[in-house]
């Protein structure tokens, strides 16, 4: 794999006012990089930030402070229109309800028209209209769901009309927010192969945010844990799943339930218990090449004798 | 032994404002006790909607049924009024709900809504319904439970709340219990816990449960026996291991395919093309049939019936009709079936 | 259950290869939004037959006082209180014949008394009737009903008062036509104002949040506290009362209603998906708000402005009638109810017709905005 940076993300922090003395540290300084052409996944539970953070990234919130270089420009530096309006068609994103990610009064068409409209990328009418057939046709619909509208549609379509829309202006990279949580399993296959195929035909880069390991281990190259506004673990996903050193990642891999009734028969299940551990003293070290855990000084010692 | 619940042919169907959705058409099961059957299927399967017409729960007069029965201790449930429904909901069958957030009385406290049932079903004296709200939610294992039986839902965890639907659920020891996608709305490492809780609490109770899930991997570690579903019927029924190592249908089988294996291997997953079919205009013929890449021409004219595969495991495709072609399933199902399991296990550990 | 060995054509048991997208076709017929709305608008009776009435009292208020030469000002005192007169409807009462109960010491002296009250020569008299004798009543007089040929006895032989004639005799007809057509103005204005007004208030206080959303929310709640009636009174102190006071009033409070559901619609909106995917995409503020927002709330719109047009109709009908509305010669439904209210019982017509036809408005509006309500509600949909 080429190992050109497109995104660096260095001590980002996202924290909510939520009253005038409580604020939720939903994002507490995490740090990671996006190679072009790979996929990273970001996991946790619900609650971790991992959504804050990719919403952050692609600035639907501005960071409370941090930096997220994107292609090597400071993406919430750029304050001037062109640039912003640059950054808006290189990075895309893909959302998880597909109820509610695709404006109801709107047709297929509209949708998937309107990041064009809005950068003006094609004038002409029929050419615009063969545009959205294509688009339609990349992601396996037809021409004739053009001039429909979305609720005529299952979540698959739906989803599938949703990363049209983003497929539209043509975007290098892609933030998949859990893009196929909300979807049956056999859709989730067909959506998750979908994406597939696309990155290999474009090139994309993704950031693809869930809570399903399994998915997220078959999807993706790397791995980041996320727990309570932190990466606790970043490693290649084989890696991680093989050797998972944090106790957390530990836990959440013990928690998966398999499609197998044997192996589900003798499973055991480990507890994560955050006093078990430092976690004051902590901070993200490298114990292998490529894999990151958050850890105090012994216990980086102990892991690297693993 | 006789079964405790025995659904016959059952059918639901819903008037809307576009014509008639036939969601459920002719469903069978038997549910034995202490048993757990899955019932596994995509959204608009019927699988929620035949769990709502055992519970006398189809809103009318949208919703309605048309023939089938519902047979449990020797009546017909179809037949009950209203107000017969509700001397048997919560006492002998009750249900569990997919989101803990909402199924509970933000403005109650956990306690009383634990009591109601006590009180109006088992005629217990309020003192007497609130000691045993208190074994309740020890059974559940919420901790603390003398002090937290007057807190309101607000101040749980969204694990400890699908907890204290158990505790309610489970308040007039019930002979069948409905679980209707409890873990859906929650975390892997919560879901893990409150199915460890409902196994744990049949093995005390004797309870049959019927659980409702889109999760194979939810079904594998619950179910002793699984019925697929697929645009309102069953299509497949057997033990967990008949479904999981020796699927018959194709459907089953795109089911099975389309969950990634943990064990690290990258083809490509089998996704079953298409969508559901509409149920206002089901097609002719098998409902699966154009999705399906084994269709033949009979499945485009005639209903499968349900073909005996085994003595507990049937599916419903002409794949195994002895005229039918013989066809394998895919590659990435046939690893996943006896023999070939192991590799998977050795790997993890 | 098994039927292995029943017998089949074996030729079916061939494989068929489906192309795969056929299961992705959608069956149901392709309906948008409003064509969806608009059918089941139509399975309503009862809104299409508000819609029908409504349709028909706005036709008529607007070609009415083409349809005859009266004027809605012209003063005649010799044509006062003529009833209803309609050319080939006399077997529905509208004859022009007038009924004055009157009371004297014999039937004779009840008709004389009448005769010299009401200006009338005997010859116009086409029946009287004893109603009360003497025994029956508490006075000890004689009551009679005579029905007179008011017509005739002031000499309009010739002419058809539709509706009658007020006190002063003008024409009804034109009055009450044209006065529906202000009663329908104020309707309109105060929905174009809640339109307006309203929508883009509460849009922009829902949308921007924070500080913004705060001192608006405190100017609607500053400005709600305020009385309607204060309001119409302070402005009929400052200007001459009159549609224009009326106009006003209505300008500075009515829209607060409409602001305060468009706010919560587009808070509730602001945050979905759907929202985050244009602005990911780079949509301007404005854009966000005419294309997304705003459609999404019309059916909201369109159902609050249906409620409030009655209830605006109702409010300017009740200021003429107490007082405050319109001042003469011009006329709106309520003031021509309040005038005729006087004399409704010797004159009963003059209140008659006013008052059905804003009655049919006020049910016409509510009852096609229900309609309306029941066929834009998106819970309803599936």
């Amino acid at each position: 794999m080429n190992k050109e940076k497109i995104l660096e993300v260095k001590n980002l922090k996202q924290h909510f006012q939520t009253g005038r003395k409580s604020v939720v540290k939903a994002v507490d300084g995490i740090s990671f990089d996006i190679y072009r052409g790979e996929t990273f996944g970001l996991v946790g539970e619900s609650g971790c930030g991992k959504s804050t953070t990719g919403r952050t990234i692609i600035r639907l919130y501005d960071a409370t402070s941090g930096e997220v270089t994107f292609n090597g420009i400071d993406v919430h530096g750029t304050k001037s229109k062109k640039d912003l309006k640059k950054f808006n068609r290189q990075m895309q994103m893909i959302f998880q309800d597909p109820y509610a990610s695709l404006n109801p009064r709107m047709t297929v068409k509209e949708i998937i028209l309107e990041g064009i409209q809005i950068h003006g990328l094609i004038k002409s009418e029929t050419e615009k209209m063969e545009r959205v057939e294509a688009l339609l046709e990349t992601v396996g619909l037809n021409k004739e769901h053009a001039t429909r509208y979305p609720h005529e549609f299952s979540g698959g379509q739906r989803q599938r009309i949703g990363i049209a829309r983003a497929l539209a202006v043509d975007p290098e990279f892609i933030i998949a927010d859990e893009p196929i949580s909300a979807l049956d399993v056999s859709i989730q296959a067909q959506v998750v192969n979908l994406m597939k195929e696309l990155q290999e035909e474009h090139g994309l880069t993704y950031l693809f945010i869930a809570h399903d390991l399994s998915m997220v281990k078959y999807i993706s190259d790397r791995i980041a844990v996320m727990y309570f506004g932190k990466i606790v673990e970043l490693a290649d996903s084989e890696e991680l799943y093989k050797n998972p050193l944090h106790p957390y990642t530990n836990s959440l891999l013990s928690a998966i339930p398999l499609p197998d009734p044997d192996f589900e028969r003798t499973r055991e299940r480990t507890i994560y218990d955050p006093t078990q551990h430092d976690t004051e003293d902590a901070e993200f070290r490298e114990v292998k090449p490529g894999h990151w855990v958050l850890c105090t000084e012994e216990e980086y010692k102990a892991y690297q004798d693993k | 032994m006789d079964p405790i619940l025995d659904v016959r042919n059952l059918h639901v169907s819903f008037d809307t404002y576009g014509g008639t959705v036939q969601a459920v058409r002719g469903v069978d099961f038997a549910l034995k006790k202490g048993e757990t059957l899955a019932i596994v299927g995509e959204s608009g399967s019927g699988k929620s909607v035949t769990t709502k017409a055992l519970m006398g729960l189809v809103a009318k007069p949208a919703g309605h049924i048309p023939k089938g029965e519902i047979l449990f201790d020797g009546k017909d449930l179809t037949k009950l009024s209203n107000k017969e429904m509700q001397k048997i909901r919560g006492k002998d069958m009750s249900m569990i709900f997919q989101d803990p957030m909402t199924s509970l009385n933000p403005t109650m406290k956990i306690g009383k809504q634990i009591m109601e049932g006590l009180i109006l079903h088992q005629k217990l004296s309020k003192k007497e319904a609130r000691n045993r709200a208190i074994e309740l939610l020890d059974l559940v294992g919420i901790p603390d439970s003398t002090k937290r039986i007057d807190q309101y839902p607000h101040q749980f965890s969204g694990g400890m709340r699908q907890r204290v639907v158990v505790a309610i659920a489970l308040a007039c020891n019930p002979k069948v219990l409905i679980a209707d996608e409890p873990t859906t709305a929650l975390d892997v490492t919560i879901q893990a816990q409150i199915l460890e809780l409902m196994k744990d609490i049949q093995k005390k109770m004797d309870t049959s449960i019927i659980f409702i899930t889109h999760d194979l991997g939810v079904v594998a570690n619950v179910a002793d026996r699984v019925a697929v579903m697929y645009a309102g019927k069953i299509v497949e029924v057997g033990t967990v291991d008949d479904i999981f190592y020796n699927p018959k249908h194709p459907y089953t089988w795109g089911l099975l395919g389309s969950m990634p294996t943990v064990d690290g291997n990258d083809e490509k997953l089998i996704a079953i093309p298409g969508t559901p079919p509409d149920l206002m205009n089901p097609p002719k013929g098998d409902a699966f049939a154009a999705r399906n890449e084994y269709a033949m021409q009979i499945d485009l004219e005639e209903e499968p019936p349900l073909f005996k595969v085994s003595d507990t495991h049937y599916a419903a495709t002409w794949l195994l009709h002895d005229d039918a072609p013989k066809v394998e399933p895919p590659e990435a199902v046939k690893k996943r079936m006896k023999g070939n399991i192991s590799a998977g296990e050795e790997n993890r550990s | 259950m098994d039927d292995k060995n029943k017998q089949y054509d074996p030729e079916k048991f061939k494989q068929v290869h489906l192309k795969g997208d056929d299961s992705e076709k959608l069956s149901r017929p392709q309906l948008s939004y409003w064509k969806d709305a608009w059918l089941r608008l139509g399975k309503n009776k009862g809104a299409i037959s508000g819609l029908v009435v409504l349709a028909f009292i706005i036709l008529i208020a607007f070609l009415g006082p083409l349809l005859n030469d009266y004027t809605f000002d012209d003063a005649d005192y010799d044509a006062a209180y003529l009833p209803p007169k309609v050319q080939g409807m006399e077997w529905l009462g509208l004859d022009g014949m007038q009924t004055y109960e009157v009371e004297g010491s014999s039937e004779q002296d009840a008709i004389d008394r009448g005769l010299e009250g009401y200006e009338i020569e005997e010859q116009y008299i086409q029946n009287t009737e004893v109603v009360l004798t003497p025994d029956e009543s508490e006075n000890g007089y004689y009551t009679v009903a005579m029905e007179v040929d008011v017509y005739a006895a002031k000499g309009y032989d010739n002419e058809h008062f539709w509706f009658g004639t007020d006190s002063m005799g003008r024409d009804l007809w034109t009055r009450i036509w044209k006065g529906t057509q202000i009663s329908l103005y104020i309707g309109f204005l105060a929905a174009m104002i809640d339109m307006v007004i309203g929508v883009l208030y509460g849009g922009i206080s829902g949308y921007y949040g924070g500080r913004t959303d705060n001192i608006m929310q405190r100017i609607i709640e500053v400005l709600s506290g305020i009385p309607n009636l204060v309001v119409v009174i302070l402005m009929i102190m400052l200007l001459n009362p009159g549609i224009i006071a009326i106009t006003i009033a209505l300008t500075i409070t009515g829209w607060i209603g409409m602001a305060r559901i468009v706010r919560g619609q587009v808070l509730k909106l602001k945050n979905q998906e759907f929202i985050l995917a244009a602005r990911s995409l780079g949509s301007s503020d404005k854009r966000i708000l005419m294309k997304h927002l705003i459609p999404n709330v019309t059916s909201v719109i369109i159902i609050n402005t249906m409620f409030t047009i009655p209830s605006a109709i109702f409010f300017e009908a009740f200021l003429s009638f107490i007082g405050l509305g319109l001042q003469p010669p011009y006329a709106s439904l309520g003031t021509l109810i309040d005038t005729a209210f006087d004399d409704y019982r010797v004159y009963p017509y003059m209140l008659l017709f006013p008052a059905v036809i804003i009655s049919l408005l006020m049910i016409g509006f509510n009852i096609l905005a229900d309609g309306l309500r029941d066929a834009l509600d998106p819970k309803m949909r599936k």
